[in-house]
Formats: structure tokens, sequence, C-alpha cells
């Protein structure tokens, strides 16, 4: 590796001496009533991009000699693209922008193909999907299917997989506006509720509505702030970090634009927003805000699943030239969230006196200063620096009703203690608070040199450094003797969240973009990068503590022709996922066993003595989730007719998952009466009893890093022009999708039996190799019919799913009886399961054996086959004026035939409901700046 | 000297049609939302705009209107109303249906003329709403789908949001005119008390057509269209633990034993396939005697799926609605016209016998498959409306009318194989009288209607007598109570007012639309058996009582 950052770093002050000559392209942009201020200019192939001032001017500075296509694009604005030839002088444009209506054919409202295999949904496209969170933008992007969107719980986030899974959410990374948004500093640990506890049920309210490590809640994402949403499922820049799973940039709206009202109904969502850019006058910028209020409940009979979001944000935005050639762009923004989730009274609730309170309360501050020096070596510095606050308090008054005696573990330290018994119905007050302060601060160079003529060099190179802190108290029982979920004796006594050390990561990144163009018609593009980060701040029996974490990233593509272009991409990346600090610091859990349980209706002759085991999940060897990402793709451009051929294939075996291990208890017993005793009438003590040993397997969460999803597929898009017939553009994508779920660690059973008057005596450590094996192939068709001269434009969308399989396989699969290899025993030790010992689980001579034989039917192995689904969404937005009238039916009709399910042997059939709603929008003013 | 008349009386009523086409557009500043509000539709608008709403529905209507009224005729028009409404029952009701409603919308319907272009029109609507007090029945638009009703036996109060879009598009290609329309209509409806119902129903609507305008301005449309209709029943207690029977009912308080579990709660899917023609007809303009005519047939086929996927019955409904007005201009200032409307509805149902066989003897996995059918229920309703009204038009700005009709409602309910047979007759003389009035400059216009109805019950048979005393009975429940509603003498009086203000480049105004029944159930329309399932639910009283009705709406529109 040093070698090739040697060669990398000669190979660049070699070459700046060839440096060849280059000229500027300047102008300004102009729009229907004045300047198009603040619109964004560039030349995408070769990453050279200038912001246009508020009175639309600008410069594209340092352009080679050729041919180039530049780009212009602002808010409310329709794109527009010019070719234009640099050859021996500097270049001036006027550029004319028209107003982004329905009543002009150029308005795009799907996703499009931008930079190798990323994805942008632009405003338009966001405003004619009609989204309440950015979750519902995803249906645009080949592979995804159609969901109606559900803001009552957290829903997984999942990349290019056939269902979701929990490393994978986790994985998929947010940024802002530059700012990665972090949900990492978030720790939840309390018996209920935490995913290392086994506590039966638990606390579903607070379950559904939570995603302790499972990355972002896209419902806290509002798209009215949104300008446009940039989406790459494949490997990543280096400049991005912790993420392993895909990531989505979001830019923000900034700058001069109409108020805008937008009022959203449908069946789970009422929406309103309202925003407007200012200019602040001559040379002093535009300041840009809005606020929306969502109110959402996926149920409507459920008066506990309403969730109510109010955003607002302010986005500040300048452009001050200094001298002839340096300019510095300034962004400033402060954005709040706010969500109050509060159980409203209804019958069931008045019966069980239950209340249930969510505050979520964000408040985010970024500030981005990038200065443009025109010269070569550092064309641009910018730092990026950003401050967020969540305060999440969930405040819960529950009620207990426990069938049985439960205990309640008091002690602090393993052992024999007095015990105490709660009552069989009480009400437990406790309260779950996460206060998470993130800050994160990038510089981010960029070097730009033509090293020969037709070959181009942009470095972007740069550091990071986040901090999570939490604040928050944690988990909080306000009378700890009245735990709220007692199940199975079990307690943990958090520390506070903000005892928990801080997560602190530096990073550095490189990341090269090599461009050549042999001729006109040829282009290759080579993205390099490396990245190198840590974690600080961890204890030293970590392993992740000094450890250097490397993640190369490389994305390559060859495009040839003119008119009809051919591009070849490959694509190779290590991208990884650090730890959470829930998972890196999980608390310790303290269950009580009986040693002496003497109850009876009289209190006063009551007796518990326990016996208190503290199981500690923490795992200090865990590591990053590493997952590595391979692609390649083939795109066809003609005349607006586009082809687009993605094949990708991911590993991670490292998923973080709390793993199930059992541990043997043996703990003094008194069970059985002293022949001699007599305890009537009074408190029994240990001395009324016989004295016994008692052994058990207890089981136990501990994190590891043992989750396996691998995913391969190949992704499709083909994309028409518009067909004047039928004034229609013509979308088809979709996707082939296989995705294996599996862990990487051997399986643990316990029979929980009973011989005889003891415990079962082994646990059967199997080599199971377990996976569930998903397959799913899509097609999704987009007919999109814009009519300028009505101003209409009307959307059918047909989603077809060709075939959906999910398969459990095994080692056992067509054997059926599952014999373990090792096994533990009561004192902890491992032993191997011997042919002979097999011989016997396998028999049923002996009880002692053969329960540790796990049987399963041919129905566990079927392969659940779905037969083709298929479902039609239609949509029309009518166009008055400056008024938007829009009406959308999803599954407006499906089909969904009936199947017999092999898993089951059961006739079947999926029921879809139709969702539909309107949208109306008012726009009042103007998009110029002057 | 005649002749001239007759031209000036034809001159007069081309431009009363004129008029009236312009002003249709008021009929849509409401929707009907309540069983009330469809009452006050059916028996109580007027005729004029009855027919006039019939053949506004034919998919090419704009575009022949277009050719046939030339110039002089405006059609692009947009209206943004709201509208809300009231009504309360007392004594006898249909449970289905409910003791009372209260609902409020939002409405906006257009006409744009693209001249050569065509004509696009549309409308939508939201509303809101809550019907109180229903019982034995846990549908929406039970009226579909009976008497196969899934049902809990506590009832209550279903609120219900419902969105509306339509658009179509007609334009004329050389003599044809062709339209091709569609609407969509959706609702979710819930109940927020034990067991806690979600009703999500939606109408989706195709129809295209072609038209022709003949010489003299005689016009012929014909339309087709289909409709889908689906609703998602699901009926679950929300208190932990709490299970009740669920009735899967088969008409005449009939249930099926087996499905009609205790359960903490259950699913149905039901499906209305429904095809359709209409053919609409407009003699010349500007001729003494006009003639509008609309006949429309109607199929549907109902059937629903359980969660267990199991189709345990369908039906078969077929619908004819003939109905026309004879227009005859006697003098410039007097035309008497004729109307008639009729709808006759046939229901058969069929139910299938299901068994339940064994699939995986390993895992004990059982399915259903069907073995035969029943086909034992019959359902026919004949209505007509005749009326014959006469106009005067003293000035050209007022306009008063005086109309005279019958009405006959007959419905008759059998199951073949149990010889059952519920049956009412009614007939309903009515009077009616209206008025427009304008000011000299145009500029204020009010539209006054008073209707007297009188409901006279001429035959009622309830021949009922469910053998099987095994089961617990529901016949009072879903089958008397429908008898007893029907078997009623009644005097209804209901009005109508519309005030518009005219300003030059729209208008605005206010619609109010009312009604109040007063009536008794017949005395020999008794329930003397004893009540077979005893519950919560809201219901008759099984003697005589009256029959009271109340409904009023208001609305506030905009024309620009």
């Amino acid at each position: 590796m040093r070698y090739v950052i040697i060669l990398f770093f000669s190979l660049l002050i070699a070459t700046t001496a060839l440096a060849q000559s280059t000229f500027n392209v300047g102008g300004v942009i102009t729009t229907d009533d004045g300047y198009a201020g603040f619109a964004t200019v560039a030349i995408e192939d070769l990453q050279i991009a200038a912001l246009a001032d508020e009175n639309g001017r600008f410069t594209l500075r340092r352009v080679p000699v050729g041919t180039h296509k530049i780009l212009f694009r602002r808010m409310g604005l329709v794109d527009k693209v010019l070719t234009v030839s640099v050859t021996d002088h500097d270049v001036s444009l006027a550029v004319t922008m028209p107003t982004a209506t329905f009543r002009i054919a150029d308005v795009e409202v799907m996703a499009r193909r931008h930079k190798a295999d990323k994805l942008e949904i632009g405003e338009t496209a966001i405003e004619y999907i009609q989204p309440v969170s950015i979750a519902d933008l995803f249906v645009l992007l080949p592979g995804n299917l159609h969901t109606d969107n559900s803001m009552t719980g957290f829903n997984l986030n999942s990349n290019r997989q056939v269902g979701t899974d929990q490393n994978s959410s986790l994985g998929m990374g947010v940024t802002a506006d530059g700012v990665p948004q972090t949900s990492d500093g978030v720790r939840v640990q309390m018996v209920g509720i935490t995913q290392n506890s086994y506590s039966g049920g638990g606390d579903s309210q607070v379950k559904e509505r939570t995603g302790i490590n499972s990355g972002t809640d896209m419902r806290y994402i509002s798209t009215d702030h949104i300008q446009s949403v940039e989406v790459n499922r494949g490997i990543s820049s280096s400049k991005y970090g912790n993420i392993s799973a895909g990531q989505i940039q979001v830019k923000s709206k900034y700058g001069v634009s109409p108020l805008r009202v937008r009022a959203k109904i449908d069946l789970k969502n009422k929406l309103f927003y309202a925003g407007k850019g200012f200019s602040l006058g001559e040379k002093a910028g535009a300041l840009h805000i809005g606020a929306d209020y969502l109110h959402s409940c996926d149920d409507i009979r459920e008066e506990m699943e309403k969730f109510t979001r109010i955003t607002a944000q302010a986005y500040y935005n300048n452009k001050i030239t200094i001298g002839l050639s340096r300019s510095i762009d300034i962004d400033f923004k402060l954005a709040q969230t706010i969500s109050a989730n509060k159980m409203k009274k209804d019958e069931l609730t008045y019966e069980y006196n239950e209340t249930y309170k969510a505050d979520y309360n964000k408040t985010d501050l970024m500030l981005k200063a990038k200065l443009n020096t025109g010269a070569a070596w550092i064309e641009t510095a910018e730092l990026v620096a950003s401050f967020s606050r969540v305060s999440d308090v969930i405040d819960r008054h529950y009620c207990v009703i426990t069938g049985n005696p439960k205990s309640m573990p008091l002690s602090y330290s393993e052992g024999e203690h007095e015990g105490y018994y709660l009552p069989t119905m009480y009400y437990s007050d406790f309260y779950i608070e996460n206060i998470p302060l993130n800050f994160y601060a990038q510089l981010n160079l960029n070097s730009r040199f033509e090293i020969a003529p037709r070959l181009n060099l942009n470095i972007e190179y740069g550091a990071d450094f986040t901090a999570t802190k939490n604040r928050g108290e944690g988990a909080v029982i306000e009378n700890e003797k009245l735990p709220p979920f007692p199940s199975d004796n079990s307690y943990m006594r958090p520390r506070k969240n903000y005892d928990i050390p801080a997560i602190e990561t530096g990073a550095a990144y490189v990341q090269s973009r090599w461009t050549l163009k042999p001729t006109e018609n040829q282009t290759a593009k080579v993205d390099f990068g490396y990245r190198f980060s840590q974690m600080f701040n961890l204890e030293s029996g970590y392993a992740l503590n000094g450890k250097l974490l490397c993640e190369p990233r490389l994305n390559a593509s060859y495009t040839i022709g003119e008119m009809l272009k051919h591009t070849l991409r490959f694509g190779f990346g290590i991208e990884n996922k650090l730890p959470t600090m829930d998972y890196l610091y999980p608390e310790k859990i303290y269950k009580d066993f009986w040693v002496l349980n003497a109850y009876t209706n009289n209190p006063n002759n009551r007796h518990l003595i326990t016996y208190t085991k503290i199981f500690d999940g923490t795992n200090r060897d865990i590591r990053e989730n590493r997952n590595k990402k391979f692609e390649v793709g083939y795109d066809i451009d003609y005349k607006g007719f586009e082809i687009s051929l993605t094949a990708f294939y991911e590993r991670s075996e490292s998923g973080f998952e709390y793993f199930k291990f059992y541990m043997p208890v043996t703990y003094p017993f008194f069970s059985q009466l002293k022949e001699d005793a007599d305890i009537s009438g009074r408190r029994p003590e240990k001395d009324d009893y016989i004295a016994q040993t008692f052994s058990e397997f207890n089981s136990y969460g501990k994190v590891m890093n043992s989750e396996k999803v691998v995913k391969r597929g190949i992704e499709y898009r083909v994309v028409s022009p518009k067909i004047k017939a039928i004034e229609t553009n013509i979308e088809v994508n979709g996707a082939y999708y296989y995705t294996v779920y599996g862990s990487s660690l051997p399986d643990y059973f316990y029979p929980n039996s009973r011989i005889g008057q003891n415990m079962y005596p082994y646990v059967g450590i199997y080599d199971l190799d377990a996976q569930t094996k998903k397959t799913r192939l899509n097609t999704n068709v987009w007919l999109n019919t814009h009519i300028p001269r009505f101003g209409l434009i009307f959307t059918n969308f047909f989603q077809f799913i060709w075939t959906q399989t999910s398969q459990y396989t095994d080692r056992f699969e067509g054997i059926y009886k599952k014999t373990p290899y090792a096994y533990i025993d009561f004192n902890g030790d491992t032993h191997e399961v011997t042919p002979e010992l097999a011989e016997k689980i396998n028999s049923n001579a002996e009880i002692e054996w053969f329960q540790l034989r796990r049987q399963s039917t041919a129905l566990t192995y079927a392969k659940e086959e779905k037969p083709v689904y298929m479902l039609w969404n239609i949509k029309a937005t009518k166009e008055f004026n400056s008024t938007k009238l829009s009406f959308f039916v999803n599954n407006i009709f499906d089909v969904h035939p009936q199947y017999v399910s092999n898993t089951s042997a059961r006739t079947r059939r999926e029921w879809t409901n139709p969702f539909f709603g309107m949208e109306l929008i008012f726009n009042v003013g103007k998009n110029v700046t002057k | 000297m005649l002749r001239n008349k007759l031209l000036a009386a034809a001159l007069l009523t081309a431009v009363c049609q004129v008029a009236a086409a312009q002003n249709q557009i008021v009929t849509h500043v409401r929707e009907s939302l309540s069983p009330s509000a469809a009452r006050f539709d059916r028996r109580f608008q007027s005729s004029a705009s009855a027919i006039s709403s019939l053949l506004e529905k034919s998919a090419c209507y704009y575009s022949v209107e277009k050719q046939r009224f030339g110039d002089s005729l405006k059609l692009s028009q947009a209206m943004v109303s709201t509208f809300c409404s009231t009504g309360e029952t007392e004594g006898d009701f249909l449970p289905y249906e409910g003791r009372s409603s209260r609902d409020w919308g939002l409405n906006g319907y257009g006409v744009s003329d693209y001249g050569k272009l065509g004509v696009l029109y549309g409308k939508a609507h939201y509303a809101l709403g809550r019907h109180r007090g229903i019982s034995w029945n846990a549908m929406r638009y039970p009226e579909l789908y009976l008497p196969y009703a899934i049902t809990d036996s506590t009832g209550g109060n279903s609120r219900f949001e419902n969105y509306c879009a339509e658009g179509g598009y007609t334009k004329q290609f050389g003599r044809w005119h062709l339209g091709a329309n569609f609407a969509f209509n959706g609702e979710q409806a819930y109940r927020l008390t034990d067991p806690r119902v979600l009703n999500n129903t939606t109408f989706l609507t195709f129809k295209i057509g072609g038209g022709r305008v003949f010489d003299g301005g005689n016009s012929l449309c014909v339309s087709l269209y289909y409709t889908r209709n689906k609703q998602y029943e699901h009926d679950r207690y929300w208190r932990p633990g709490e299970q009740q029977r669920f009735f899967v009912l088969y008409g005449f308080g009939l249930y099926n034993n087996k499905q009609s579990t205790v359960a903490f709660g259950v699913s149905r899917m039901f499906y209305i396939n429904n095809v359709g023609a209409d053919v609409a007809y407009q003699s010349a303009i500007g001729k003494r005697l006009k003639i509008k005519a609309n006949a429309v047939y109607d199929y549907k086929y109902m059937y629903t799926e359980e969660s267990s996927i199991v189709n345990l019955y369908n039906s078969r409904t077929q619908t004819v609605n003939p109905a026309f007005e004879i227009a005859c201009a006697l003098t410039p200032k007097v035309s008497l016209n004729l109307f008639s409307f009729s709808q006759i509805v046939s229901r058969r149902g069929c139910e299938n016998i299901l068994e339940r066989y064994l699939t995986d003897a390993a895992n004990s996995t059982y399915d259903y498959r069907k073995i035969g059918e029943e086909r034992n229920y019959k359902f026919l309703t004949v209505s007509t409306k005749n009326a014959v009204q006469l106009s005067i038009a003293p000035t050209p700005n007022i306009v008063f009318g005086i109309q005279a009709g019958c009405m006959l409602d007959s419905r008759r309910e059998e199951n073949t194989k149990y010889k059952y047979l519920v049956e009412n007759v009614n007939i309903t003389p009515n009077f009616r009288l209206d008025a427009r009035l304008r000011s000299g400059n145009l500029r204020h216009e009010l539209n006054l209607a008073v209707q007297y109805n009188r409901q006279i019950a001429v035959r009622n048979n309830y021949d009922v007598e469910i053998k099987n005393n095994a089961i617990q009975h529901v016949d009072f429940q879903t089958c008397f109570a429908p008898y007893a509603y029907h078997a009623a003498n009644t005097d209804a009086l209901a009005g109508s007012a519309t005030y518009t203000h005219h300003w030059a480049k729209f208008a605005a105004g206010l619609k109010l639309d009312c009604f109040n029944t007063v009536g008794q159930r017949v005395s020999d329309a008794e329930f003397t058996k004893p009540i077979g399932y005893n519950s919560v639910c809201p219901m008759i009283t099984p003697e005589p009582d009256c029959h009271n009705e109340r409904w009023l709406a208001v609305s506030a529109f905009v024309i620009f």
C-alpha cells in the first residue's frame, strides 16, 4: 500500500509540470422574470462546478480545451444542458432557464441516472411523488417495490435485497448537505426492550416505534425541505464513511423561491407545508425558510399509533467574491424537528389507565464555507461543521399483571440474597431518555490538473472527525422495586447514558478522478479512493482501540460513441460500519434464581431467598461490520433512449447481532421440607428444608459480529424518450435479487425440559449453517403522460413481481434429524459429540441424549413460491396557473392469484387495499432574485 | 301567427334549456354521503335536474352539447363548493343504515373547453362524516351486498373519510363524438369502539362512449362502462382477550353456524364486477315538442372472500333504469312537461357448499374446497316515479312550475328453499311547486322548490318462520326490521332553496335542501315471536312505532 501511495503522489507531482492551458467559461443565467441567482453550473465529467451569484453570474475556471456539456440547475427552474466548445479563449454565455411548470415539456418527474450508478431524484420528481418522508422516494429506484408509507413504527431501510435486515438498515448512510445523519449515539438498555434481554413479550409499543441499532429513522426527514436526493447503492466515494449498505445524499432547498403552500391528505397522513426563499438584499445572500406539520396514523382505529411531526428549517446561503478570481460560498442551516406521540385516551386506555408518551426533538446546525481559489493545487477548500442535539424521551405508565409470584433482583452482587415478591398487579413508571449530541467536522480540499491534453485529474482529499456523546439518563425506572417487565426475573441496572464514553472517530480520505478523452467520442473515468478511519476514546480492552481501518473504493467507466453511447462500468469497494454505542456498551443482566420460594397467602409467612447471577453481554472483541462490494454495469444512450444494466455482489459476514448464548448456573436449592419440619403459622427458614443444589442453563444475549448477509442480483432500467403520439415517457425498471441471510456462528439449542426433578443437563451446539434464501424478480413500469397544453400529467405505474421465493436451508436438509457436533454440560465444559454419542442421540434409547436431536419436517425446507403479482397505481396532476391539484390511487387494481403455500399446505392469497389521497400546491410569487 | 308563437315558444325553451345547462353545475355542489341525502335526491329532486343529471353521464355529453348549442353555450366553467348536512331518525330505521348522520365535504367541479382540442372535465371531492347507531352490519354501502353480510352483534357509530376524483375527455371526430371517462371513489370508514371496524371501499369506473348529432340537433349517445368495487372489512376486538360471535349472514336471519365463530375478529373482501350501458337521446332544439330519454342497463356480479380464502356466496344483480321527459311548449310562456323514471332491480343469490379436507397429515393441515352450490335467494324491487309539470314564465326572469305525480315502490325478498317471503308495496302521490326568480340586471337569482309526498303502504307480507330452534335466530334484526321500515304510512315535506349572486367573472351562492318525514308503521307489522339474539345493538321495537326522519343540508359555492 505504501508503494501505491508514493507512486500516486510522484505521478501527481510529475504531471503538474505538464499542465496545459485552460480557459474560463462564464456568463449570466436568467429566467422568465429576472436573474436566476444561486444556480449551480457544472461540467460533471470533469467535476468542475461553480455556484452563480445572486445576479446569476457564474465562472467555471480553468476549463480544458474541448467540447463540454454544461449543466445548469436551480430550484424552481427547468434544468438546462448546453454543449460548449472551448478553443483558445474564454467563453461567455447567456443562459435562460424557464420556470418549471407542467406547461413545459421538459419537466422531469422521474429519477435520473447521474454519475456512474447514482440516481438523482430532483425537485419536480419529489413534488410529483408527493412524499411524506424520504422513504417514499425510493420506489423510483430499480428493484424497489411500492409500499404504502408507514409512519407509526420504525421501518428498516433496505438496499438491493429481498426483505430487510437490521445491519443493512444500520449501514445505510444518510448525509444532509454533506453532514452524516447518525443515530449511533442512541442507547437503550432495559429488560423487555433491548435485544440482549430475553424477557417474553416486552413492550411492543416502544419496540415498534424505536429503531435502536437500525440506522436513520427516515420518518423524521421531511421531504418538504429537500431540493434533491441522490442515491448511491453501489460503491460510495471514500469521502463518506461509517456506512456499509448504500448512501443517500440529501440537498436542502436554498436560494430564492416563491411562497409555496402544500396540503396533502390521504388515508394515513395529513400534511401541511409552507416555505419561501427570500433575497436579503444586494450581496446579502438568500434565506429559505419552511415548516411542515404531519399527522399520521397507520390504522385509524388505533389511538396509540398516532404520529405527529413538525419540522422547520432555515437555510442561508451567499456567495462572496474576493478579487477577480476568488470567492467564498457560505451555507448555514438551522433545522428543527419535533415529534410528539402521546397516547390518546380511548375506552381501553381508560380501562387500563396506561400512558405512552414519546417526545422527539432534534436541532441541527450546519455551517459550510467553501473557498474557490481557482488555483490548480488547491482549487477549492471546504470546511463543513455541524452540531446536532437530539432529545428523545419515551415516558410510560405501564400496567403489569403477573400470573404468578415473581421476584425482583435487588442485589448488586452475585450469590444468595433475601428476595422480594412483586405484587400480582401494579403500575410501573419508567422513561427512556436519549440526548445524543453529535459533532461533525470535515475539511475537503480539491486539486485539479490537466495532466496531458485530454487527460484530467481531479483529487479530493481531506479529513473528518465525528464525536457522539449521549447526555441522556438512559432507561430509568422510577421505582426499581416495580419493574415493568419482570417475566423471567431479569433486571438491568443501566448506567446513565451520560456515563458512557463518547464515540469518537477520525478519518482521512483521498479520492481521485482520472478522466481521459482519447477522442471526442470516448471517455474513460477512474475514480479511485482510500479511506482510513479509527475509533478513539475506547477502552484499551476493545479490539477496535487503536485499530486503523482501511477502505479502498474504485469505480471505473469507459464510454464510447457519439449519438449511440455505450458505457461499461466496474466497481469494487469495502465499506465499514462501526458499532453503535448500544452495541459497545450493553448492560449486565441480573437474574434471580429461587433458592427458597415459600409463598403463602399470609404475607408475614412468606420467605424468598434468591441466588443472583450476573451475565455480562459486553464483547470487547467486537469489530466493524465489513461489507465487500463488487459491481459491473453496461449502459446505452441513444437520443434520450437509455438502457442500463448493473450486476452486483455484496458479502458481509460480520454483521452485528445479539447472539444467544447459554451459560450453566448452579445454586443452592431448598424445596423439600425436612420430615420433622413444621412451618405452619410462621415464616419458613432454610433449616426447615433439605439442602440441595440445582443446576440449569440460562440464556443471554451478547453482541457478536455474526450476522451474514450476501446480496447479489441484476438491476435494469430502460427509459424511453417522449413518444409524441401519446405524449408519454416510459420507464421500465426492476431487478432480480438473490439474498441470503444467515449466521457465521454455530447454533445453540437447549431442550429446556426436565429429567426427573432436574433440568436437562446439556446444550447442543450445531453446525447448521442455517440460511434463509430469498429471491425476487420484479418489473416496475411507469407511463408518464404529460400534456403541456392541458398542464396535465397522468402517471400509470404498474408493478409486476414475476417470482418471489423464500426457502430455509441448513446442513440437515433432507435428513431432518439435526445432531449436534458438540455439547456443553453444567460445568460449562464443551465436549465433542463422538460417532457413538451421535448414534445415541439419533436413537430414542436414552432420554439423556435423544433430546439433543432436533426434528424437522419436509415443510421446514419447502420453498415458498408466490405466483405473479401485479398492482396498478395512478396519479393525475392538473396545473391551474399557480395551483396544482393531484389525486392518486395506489393499488387501484391488483392481481394476487390464489396459491397453495408449500410451507403450510393451505390455499392463500394476499389481500391489498387501495390507498388514495389528494394534494394541493399553491405557488405565490416569483423565482427570481431581482 | 300561430307559427310565429310556436317558434317563439321553441326559442324560449331553447334559451331555457341553455340556461338549465348552465345552471346544471349547481347540482354538483353537494354529494350524497348519507342514506337521508340519497333519499332526498331520489324522492325530492327536481325531475328536470334528475333527467339532466342522467344525460350528463354520457361519456361524450359535453362534446355533443357543444355541437347542439354552438357558441351560445359557455361550457368552460368551474365550481368550488363546501357543504354540510345532518339527519336523524326517530322510531323505525334501517339498522344497517344507522339512526343518524352528519357529514361535511369540499367539492370541486370544472369543465374546460379547448376548442378543437376537445373538452376536458372533472370533479374531485373530499368529505368527512359520521353515521350513528348502525347495527347488524359492519359493511359500508350494504345495499350492494345484502343479504350476504358479515357482522358483529354490537354495532356502533361509523366515521368515514371519502375521496372522489373524476375526469373525462370528449372530442368531436368528424360527425362522431367520442369520449372517455374515469372515476374513482374511495372511502375509509372506521369505528372507534369495540369491536373496531375498518372498511376500505373503492369504486373504479371506466366509461367510453360515442354519439352523433343528427339533422336539427337530435342527438344520440351510447356509453359503456365497467365499475370495479372492492370492499375490505376488518372487524376486531381491541380489548385484549375479548372474543364474541361474528355472524356470516345469508338473509332472512339465517347465518352460517360453522363460519359464525366466536373469535377475536373477522375479515372479508367483497368484490363487485359491474358492467353497464346507457343510451341517451335528446330531440332537436328549437322545436315545440322536445324529448329527452335515457335508459341504463346495469349488471353486477358480487362475490366475497373470507380470510380463509373461501368464497361462501355470490350474487348477480340486474338493473334497468328507463327515464324520459316530454316537454311541450303550449304557448311562449307556458310549457307542459311529462316525466317518468323507473328502476327495476333483480338480485339472485348463490350459496356455495364447502368441504374442509386434510392436506398434510404430518402437520394436520386442512384446506377448503367447493363441492356444490344452492340458489335460494331472490330479491326484486320496482320503483317508478311519474309526474306532470306545468311551467309558466310570465317574464323571462320569472318561471313558476307546478307538478303532480305519483311514485310506486315495491320490494319482494324470497328464499325458495325455505319458502320465506317478505313483501312491501307503497304508493306515494306527491305535489311540487318550483319558482325561479332573477333580478332585472341578472345579478340575483333565486330558485325555490317545495314538495309534499304522502306514502301509503298498500301491501305488506312477512312470511318468515325459522324452523330450526337449535340456534338463536337473528331474523328480527336482519329481516323484520327492513320490512317494518318499509311498512309505513308517512307524510313528507321537502324544500330546496338556492340563491346565486352573479358578478362579471364569477358567481357565488348558497343552497339549502331539507326534508321532514312523519309517519307510523302499519299496525299489522308487528314482530310477535321471541327476539332471537339479544344484543346491545340499536334496534327498532317489535311493536309498531313512529317513522320520523329529518334531514338538512347547506352548501356554499363559487362558480367561475
